[in-house]
């Protein structure tokens, strides 16, 4: 539902159960102006200069499409980036693991995110049920005699399973390429190490 | 089957290894999760080590060429799979580092699947 006259075009934008008004007009020759109205108060507002040799009423009506887009995807970034990061600007638990999971991905590869515990809450748990419970029974045993763990590695249906323990964080990562070598499985903890020290840092 | 094994023999190489080699600890599990030698030199829960080594085995793939292990700030648990019916853990101090250690694990499984042969 949309009506145009030659300088306006007024249309609607539905998202969900909510409803915005757009209304997209020319100002002067050069400028395009587009505001959204969500209970009759403007909301966002977009601007652009009409290019050199398109006509402005051509313009006027691409960038009102244009401008119904952007303001979905501004909203669906806006409910992703409060998911992120709290009312004080720092990264949530589920924004931590977004950015870890990334990291993981770009830097080393095959490696897949199974586990995460911040700060001795768990925040993801992709392993079998009872497995957590049972290696922090043993790993408290044995913590009395050699202190803190660092790593652990154990075979898991044919894959290989890496514990890190850094001194917020401990994290479980699933190899994903087969790895039948002790050395091959030894070599990528010192990358994974370096990740999440540099990852710690992020977090209060 | 460990019923015709001579336990104290059996014992006897295990604490020689542990000394030879200044490991801390080794344990040997049978297939239901009951240590059926133990020899440590600092005190630590045999059977609590035992039950939770156990319940642990149960979920992974522990065999041969597949040795696990846990690095700690000042030692090491590693273990793998003796024959077909023991579980072999050995505990080490941080000054046998994990190569080491796992060369160690793999050379007292040689030695005792010898023994036990024999």
């Amino acid at each position: 539902m949309r009506s145009v006259n030659g300088f306006s075009i007024n249309g609607k934008i539905c998202v969900g159960k909510y409803t915005f008004e757009i209304q997209t007009e020319a100002k002067g020759d050069s400028l395009v102006v587009s505001s959204v109205f969500f209970k009759g108060r403007v909301v966002k507002q977009y601007s652009s200069s009409v290019p050199l040799g398109e006509k402005r009423e051509v313009f006027l009506r691409k960038f009102h499409e244009e401008v119904k887009r952007r303001f979905i995807s501004d909203l669906i970034s806006q409910k992703e980036k409060r998911q992120v990061l709290d009312s004080n600007g720092n990264l949530t638990a589920t924004g931590f693991l977004k950015k870890l999971t990334e990291k993981i991905e770009k830097s080393v590869t095959g490696l897949r995110l199974m586990y995460l515990e911040i700060n001795g809450n768990p925040v993801f748990n992709g392993l079998v049920p009872g497995l957590v419970p049972l290696l922090s029974d043993f790993i408290s045993l044995l913590n009395k005699v050699y202190g803190d763990l660092e790593v652990a590695a154990f075979p898991i249906k044919g894959r290989w399973l890496i514990f890190l323990k850094g001194e917020k964080l401990l994290s479980c990562f699933l190899i994903e390429n087969h790895r039948d070598l002790p050395a091959l499985r030894v070599s990528i903890i010192k990358p994974l190490k370096e990740l999440i020290s540099e990852m710690e840092k992020e977090l209060p | 089957m460990h019923g015709i094994l001579n336990l104290e023999a059996l014992k006897d190489k295990v604490s020689y290894f542990v000394k030879e080699n200044c490991l801390d600890s080794v344990l040997i599990l049978d297939s239901e999760g009951f240590p059926i030698v133990f020899y440590s030199l600092f005190y630590v829960d045999e059977d609590k080590l035992s039950a939770d080594l156990a319940s642990l085995f149960s979920f992974i793939d522990i065999n041969c060429n597949n040795p696990l292990f846990f690095k700690f700030n000042r030692g090491y648990v590693v273990a793998s799979s003796l024959g077909s019916e023991y579980k072999l853990v050995i505990l080490a101090p941080e000054s046998v580092k994990l190569n080491r250690s796992l060369v160690l694990l793999r050379d007292l499984k040689l030695y005792l699947q010898r023994f036990m042969d024999s």
